[in-house]
């Protein structure tokens, strides 16, 4: 049986698909899933899923009426209200442009971590520093974008090595959102090992948003993320997040971001799931991300030591969301970024601006990454292939103009190959409503920007991470769990919306 | 065979592409005659049956699926396009980005002030040399610090 599953072979027989509506469909195990296109779901019992396929649901039954609200019966269909579904979980598509643009200011770093996408040189590398003028003009070209929010987010190597470059940026790039009344969010990831009182003045004066990678506890992070010549980095990570968040609480000044913290999950990662989450919870942190590795740029090389199989991903995700959901029962309020992404999606019918889950991908439409020599890519992965030689997905320049990074013949192929209803296994997906495919990726582990869906770890990855999703939505006290993540998240956006 | 027919013969191909290499052979449009060779090296009788009735199993729901599909297609067409109707309709003021003309004076005066302390700094550091390479690893409060004790 494929991964998109196949009905039972009586039922395949029985099915009167000519009755049914816009329906896809997924065999859970003891149950079905089923979706359309305007983000509807419904988790049948194995008898009502065949009632429906049958179309032999009787209109006095409850069934009917939710059948009816959400869309699965072709002949009591409410146009208007199925677009508006469809147009509020699509709205990143009526988005002028990009929002989010990271801007790769050095490719140096002071660490070397197993599997850096970023493929970073030596601290002594200073050409590979982002000048002044290429900033200027990668900001101006970020400001001739039409999207009226920008979020410019530093990454590296490490931007802190490239400390001017970054307070110019930031300046310059405020002084220019002031001008033209745009809104403008602007981001640092850092390893924070460079972390200064006065760098922190200069960002919190700023309020610049601030995010560190945080593996869990030393063992595992100092493991994944060594400094270069040896020594402890975790323990100086940990120090500065209680420090900045320490400031956060005492200034009391709401516009200022608490910093946040994003983890990788190696092979190494595996045996220590509850440290993890315990390092997070201990640390006040309000979320933790678990996401699964990618095989690009670095990490390609060294797969075989770190990698993994979506499958053994999975398994250490469940574990993980077992202990987060086990914790927050204990009064513990901790959320799980992955789980957060995707329940807003199945449940609230919104994008949560996650370019990854999006059709077609935020390649270049959502996002923009800017290397420290002004090479723009379709997003920073994009660019990391690039590092390794490969420049196809190099889109533009800072010195081109914004039409033709848009016209682009690889920001046409990126679009047309993560249209989900351009691919055909994904055209048939229960999670289709949800999900989204990453060109770069299946250009790096299958060769082509399409992919094969069959035997792609992206989709054995995603599936599964909507598995696990829709299993819990059935227990009423993780369903309860959820509800109060969403509703928090949603009090968080707004009041960054309000900043 | 008819269309439907040809495309979820497709489809159960592509699904197992995971396991196999299929081929497709014959007449679209009478009889097709489908060879499935296992990818895993001397896969034994039983398995090769077993691919088999995989892919019968692949092909009969790969047909209930093309033919919801095929008879909604007109319906998610329509209500696509509706969808774009309404996203034509001019919306609520947004968050469009207004002119500079719209700008009261005492905030043109604040940008002006800012753009100026920018391009001074940019002066200020286009004249600087670039660090040694030895120097590179150190902080900028290290090197900071380093040049006041030098002088």
């Amino acid at each position: 049986m494929s991964r998109l599953t196949v009905l039972p072979p009586e039922l395949a027989r029985s099915a009167r698909p000519a009755a049914l509506g816009d329906i896809n469909f997924r065999d859970m195990g003891s149950w079905f899933l089923a979706t359309n296109d305007w983000g509807q779901h419904l988790m049948l019992s194995r008898e009502d899923f065949q009632k429906v396929a049958e179309g032999r649901v009787n209109r006095e039954e409850p069934l009917w009426s939710e059948l009816q609200r959400k869309g699965f019966l072709r002949e009591y269909l409410d146009f208007d209200a199925l677009a508006r579904l469809k147009l509020k979980k699509e709205a990143f598509q009526r988005q002028p442009g990009p929002s989010l643009h990271m801007l790769v200011v050095t490719l140096r770093c002071n660490q070397k971590c197993h599997y850096c996408h970023s493929s970073v040189v030596d601290p002594s590398r200073t050409d590979t520093d982002m000048d002044l003028e290429t900033a200027q003009r990668a900001v101006d070209f970020i400001f001739s974008t039409p999207n009226p929010t920008l979020c410019l987010e530093f990454q590296g190597g490490e931007p802190l090595l490239n400390w001017p470059v970054v307070k110019f940026i930031t300046k310059y790039a405020q002084a220019k959102a002031k001008l033209e009344s745009r809104r403008l969010i602007v981001a640092l990831v850092s390893n924070f090992t460079l972390m200064s009182e006065e760098k922190l003045d200069f960002l919190n004066e700023r309020y610049v948003s601030l995010c560190t990678s945080l593996d869990g506890p030393a063992e595992v992070h100092d493991k994944n993320r060594p400094f270069l010549g040896g020594g402890q980095a975790q323990e100086k990570v940990v120090s500065w997040l209680k420090r900045i968040r320490a400031r956060c609480e005492a200034v009391g000044d709401k516009r200022l971001y608490l910093p946040g913290a994003l983890m990788t999950t190696t092979r190494f990662s595996f045996p220590h799931s509850r440290g993890i989450v315990d390092l997070y919870a201990e640390l006040g942190l309000d979320q933790i991300f678990v996401r699964p590795l990618s095989p690009i740029g670095y990490a390609k090389r060294v797969w075989s030591d770190i990698g993994y199989a979506p499958q053994e991903f999975i398994e250490f995700y469940e574990k993980t969301l077992d202990y987060i959901l086990e914790l927050n029962r204990r009064g513990t309020p901790i959320m799980e970024r992955t789980a957060l992404i995707y329940l807003t999606k199945i449940l609230k019918g919104e994008d949560p601006g996650f370019m990854d889950l999006r059709s077609p991908a935020g390649a270049v439409l959502g996002c923009l990454a800017y290397n420290y020599d002004g090479g723009i890519f379709v997003s920073d992965e994009g660019r990391m292939v690039a590092h390794q030689g490969d420049m196809i997905f190099k889109v533009g320049d800072v010195r081109d103009d914004w039409e033709s990074v848009l016209s682009h013949p690889t920001t046409r192929a990126c679009v047309a190959s993560s249209i989900l209803d351009n691919q055909p296994m994904c055209s048939q997906c229960a999670y289709k409503p949800y999900c989204g495919v990453c060109p770069v990726f299946h250009y790096e582990t299958q060769h082509n920007v399409f992919g094969q869906m069959p035997s792609s770890a992206w989709c054995g990855a995603h599936m599964g991470l909507f598995d696990v999703i829709f299993r819990k939505l059935r227990d009423p006290q993780a369903r309860a769990i959820f509800d109060r993540w969403m509703e928090r998240d949603q009090c968080r956006w707004q009041e960054s919306e309000a900043k | 065979m008819t269309a439907e027919g040809l495309d979820a013969a497709l489809g159960a191909a592509y699904l197992m592409t995971d396991r196999a290499f299929v081929r497709l052979d014959g007449d679209p449009k009478k009889r097709l005659v489908v060879r499935l060779e296992p990818k895993a090296s001397g896969a034994a009788a039983e398995a090769l049956e077993e691919l088999a009735e995989s892919f019968r199993r692949e092909l009969a729901t790969q047909k209930v699926r093309w033919s919801i599909a095929r008879a909604n297609l007109p319906i998610r067409e329509h209500i696509a396009e509706h969808a774009l109707r309404l996203a034509a309709q001019p919306e609520t003021p947004s968050a469009a980005a207004p002119k500079a003309d719209d700008l009261t004076e005492e905030q043109k005066r604040e940008i002006d002030r800012l753009i100026a302390e920018v391009e001074a700094e940019i002066a200020q550091m286009s004249a600087k040399k670039a660090p040694e390479a030895k120097r590179i690893a150190a902080t900028w409060e290290q090197a900071a610090a380093e040049k006041t004790e030098q002088k």
